[in-house]
Formats: C-alpha cells, sequence, structure tokens
C-alpha cells in the first residue's frame, strides 16, 4: 500500500472516532498516520493510535484527554447508524464490521441469557482496526502453489500479527479472479469472525475476486458443509483453524474434491508440529503445501514448503 | 344591503367553522399516521433487523408521516447524528405539544438494546393511538358545538343587524 493510501485509510478510520477525539488523530503527523494499525479508546485513559512498535496517545489538546463511557457509547451508536439491534450478532462477539473495511472490537460486561453471551453493556474499551488489504502482495507465491495446473490446498502459517489474514485475503483474489495461466476459480470463503472480507451491509469490503461467494460469520465447520452443498466450490477458504471439528470439515471437503486455503498460528513447521490438532491435520492429508511467514513489516517474506510429517 | 352583511357573517361562520373542523381532522390524520408508522417501524426492526435510517427511507405512511421521515432523512444527510434529526423533526409534526414530545423521546431509546427501542416504539405508538382514540371521541362533540357556536353568534349578529 502506498504512503498515501495508508494516510487517507488512517484519515477515514479518524473520521469514525468521537468528534472531540478526530482532531487528535488527524493532527498525528504523516509518518505515523501511515503506520497506524489500530486506534484504541479506553475508558479513564487517553485515546492511542498503535503502530508496529507499539501505542502512542494521540496529541491532544483539549481539557480532559481521557476517555468516558459516553465517548465509547457515542461512536458505538454513530457506527451502527443507532441501530445496535442490526448488528446485535456480531456485537455480541466482541466486534462490528464497518463500512470501508474497518473492524471494531468491543469490550464490555457481558449479558449472559441461559449462559450464552446475549450482548455486551457498559463498552469499556474500543479498539478500531484499520484491516490492510496488499493488492498483489501474494502474486509471486501463488504460482507455487499449483501442481499440474490445480491449486494445491495450503495452509498459511505465521505468529500472531504475522500477516497471514492479508495473505489470505489477496490469494483468494487471485485465485478468484485467474490469469492467463491459470483459470478462474470458484472460491467459497467461511468468514467466521468477519476478518476476511469484512462485510459490511452484505457487501464486501475487500477485494476478492470475481468469483467469490462469502458465507459470513458462520462457524467454519458448519460453514464449509454449507458452502459445498449450495456454492459449488473449488476452494474453501478459511481463518484460523482452531478446533478438531474444523478439520473434520476440512477432510470432508477435500475428498468432495474442493481444495482448502486456511490459516493457523505457528511460527514455523517444526511449531506446527507440535500443535495438538497437528497429528488429526497430519492424518486427515487435508494440506500438501505450507506458506510460511517470515518476518515482519514490510521485510515480510514468503517461504512455500511441503508439507510432511 | 343589511341582508347581504348578515349572509357574510353566515358564510364567515361556516367558512370559520370549517377551518376549525379542518384542524382537528389534519390532527386525527397525522395520529393516524404517525402511530401506524411507529407501529410499522417496530415490526420491521422485530423482523428484519434492518438499520434505522434504512427503515425511515421507506415512505408510504402518509403525507404527515412521510414528510416528517423526509426531514428526519434531511437532517441526516447534513450529518446531524439520528436523535437529534429526530428531535428537530418532531418539534414540527403537526401534533398537539404532548404528542410532540411523545415522538420527541422516542429518539432517547435509539442506540439502545433491541428490546428497549421495541418498547419504546410501542408504548409510543400506543400512547399516539389513545390520543387518537381521546381526539376521535372528543370530534363528533366538538364538531356539533364549534358548529352550534358559530352560528349562533352569527345569527345573534344578524339578528342585532337586521
Amino acid at each position: 500500500m502506498n504512503e498515501a493510501k495508508a494516510i487517507a485509510r488512517c484519515e477515514e478510520a479518524a473520521a469514525l472516532l468521537p468528534p472531540r477525539f478526530r482532531r487528535a488523530a488527524l493532527q498525528m503527523p504523516d509518518h505515523r498516520k501511515q503506520r497506524t494499525e489500530e486506534f484504541r479508546l479506553r475508558v479513564g485513559q487517553p485515546p492511542t493510535a498503535l503502530l508496529p512498535e507499539g501505542e502512542v496517545s494521540l496529541p491532544y489538546f483539549g481539557a480532559d484527554s481521557r476517555v468516558t463511557p459516553r465517548d465509547l457509547a457515542q461512536m458505538v451508536d454513530t457506527v451502527t447508524d443507532y441501530s445496535r439491534y442490526a448488528c446485535a450478532e456480531t456485537l455480541r462477539q466482541g466486534f462490528l464490521c464497518l463500512h470501508g473495511g474497518f473492524r471494531l472490537g468491543v469490550c464490555g460486561t457481558a449479558v449472559l441469557r441461559n449462559g450464552a453471551v446475549a450482548s455486551l453493556r457498559d463498552i469499556s474499551s474500543l479498539s478500531l482496526r484499520i484491516v490492510t488489504e496488499r493488492v498483489g502482495l501474494a502474486e509471486p507465491t501463488a504460482g507455487a502453489l499449483f501442481s499440474g495446473g490445480s491449486f494445491q490446498s495450503t495452509l498459511l502459517l505465521s505468529p500472531p500479527g504475522g500477516g497471514k489474514t492479508t495473505l489470505l485475503r489477496d490469494l483468494i483474489r487471485i485465485l478468484s479472479l485467474g490469469s492467463e495461466e491459470r483459470a478462474a476459480l470458484r472460491v467459497a470463503v467461511v468468514d467466521e469472525r468477519g476478518e476476511i472480507a469484512v462485510c459490511a451491509g452484505g457487501e464486501a469490503q475487500m477485494s476478492l475476486g470475481t468469483h467469490t461467494d462469502v458465507l459470513t460469520l458462520c462457524p467454519k465447520a458448519q460453514g464449509i458443509g454449507m458452502v459445498l452443498r449450495t456454492m459449488n466450490p473449488q476452494v474453501i477458504a478459511v481463518d484460523e483453524i482452531t478446533t478438531a471439528e474444523d478439520i473434520a470439515a476440512m477432510a470432508y471437503a477435500a475428498n468432495c474434491g474442493a481444495a482448502l486455503l486456511a490459516t493457523m498460528h505457528a511460527a514455523d513447521l517444526d511449531e506446527l508440529r507440535q500443535k495438538p490438532l497437528w497429528p488429526l491435520l497430519w492424518e486427515s492429508c487435508v494440506f500438501s503445501r505450507a506458506v510460511i511467514i517470515e518476518g515482519a513489516g514490510e521485510e515480510r517474506r514468503y517461504r512455500v514448503e511441503a508439507l510432511t510429517p | 344591503m343589511k341582508l347581504l352583511g348578515a349572509m357574510l357573517i353566515l358564510c364567515g361562520a361556516a367558512l370559520q367553522c370549517r377551518v376549525l373542523l379542518a384542524a382537528r381532522k389534519r390532527e386525527r390524520d397525522a395520529l393516524r399516521q404517525f402511530s401506524a408508522a411507529l407501529e410499522g417501524l417496530e415490526r420491521s426492526v422485530r423482523a428484519s433487523l434492518t438499520p434505522l435510517p434504512r427503515l425511515i427511507e421507506r415512505r408510504g405512511a402518509g403525507q404527515y408521516a412521510d414528510a416528517f421521515f423526509s426531514a428526519v432523512l434531511a437532517r441526516l444527510r447534513e450529518g446531524a447524528p439520528l436523535p437529534d434529526g429526530w428531535r428537530e423533526a418532531a418539534a414540527l409534526a403537526p401534533l398537539a405539544e404532548r404528542e410532540r414530545a411523545v415522538l420527541s423521546c422516542l429518539a432517547d431509546a435509539f442506540g439502545g438494546e433491541e428490546d428497549d427501542l421495541l418498547r419504546a416504539l410501542r408504548a409510543a405508538s400506543q400512547s399516539l393511538r389513545d390520543a387518537l382514540r381521546e381526539r376521535e371521541h372528543d370530534s363528533a362533540r366538538e364538531g356539533r358545538l364549534v358548529t352550534t357556536l358559530c352560528f349562533s353568534l352569527s345569527l345573534l349578529i344578524t339578528i342585532l343587524l337586521i
């Protein structure tokens, strides 16, 4: 993403902040704006911007720079068009997908009904994430994920915050668009946490190609079966494999002829093999390639390896 | 000449009656439309979970309710928060002071939980329906009273003139 675009994205995100902090965010120097990943607001604390090196306070010149509960309630009301009920399903899971491809993390007091979280009240923290989209990021890697013209099921690996979802998003776009050498593939995305497509009002806010179907906020294990039955996908993409049910659903999809594209927390193959899910993953024989993301920021490198025990 | 004057007074009285009764009718129509519109909003929120600004964009609740929602939308487009736009439009609604307050107070429920909003919409709609029933009950009696008063007064003036 070029500098001007990164600054513009940061300013777009700043426009969603409560009015009294909006100006503070816009007054940040450009070199900070272009590296801002999130804005964070916590009750009783000054608002901050999250940069790769850590959080910095916003340059606020008003009487009281501390965030109040009213600021947070006002921000949630504004971004939900004063219609929290319309976003109740994601809000109870602690996030909101916003127009423009932003994601608002919400913390507060959970309201429990029958043992399940029904909603959040008394909001105490908000984290406005500027979801990054790096179109073309996966171009050099994509070719190595094909064998005999077929896409090979691939697992993307990195530690948390390593850029797995950003890479996944661009791979989905590349597979879905196709190229002169490769035909476009029908990709179904099961976006359980709304992080891949960032759908707002039913519309994906990220570019995922022209042959992509997105199932949002559905648990992966159920969603994989659903898209398989309804959308006849050639590739199914999911974020963050975390349970045995996820792997079982992916194995079922692989047996039905769909290729899989997924992410998992692991710094490398050695760490992956230490994971409790590894035996299941290996036995299922779903994935034959792994992309290991190394380094950070602009220095990231993508290494493709065959997946062996 | 006196007869012509008397005729004019009678016509004036008839006109005045008509104006007063039309104002009452307008208020009843507005109450009917607003209570139906709020009921519709409640139904839509419950059934489709559509955000309020999109629900307000829908028309067909009648001229008074449509004009109210248009005013709210115009303020939204100017960047005003929904509760502010709603309160400003409510202040101009063709309703009595008490019913305007009912409509205006609804803005306090925006942004709250679904149950609170539904409850507020139901309560406001019910309150407007009650007001309408009251007005309808009064309207026949008021109509007769206004007509009798206007014509008695005009007849009195006419007799005095003749």
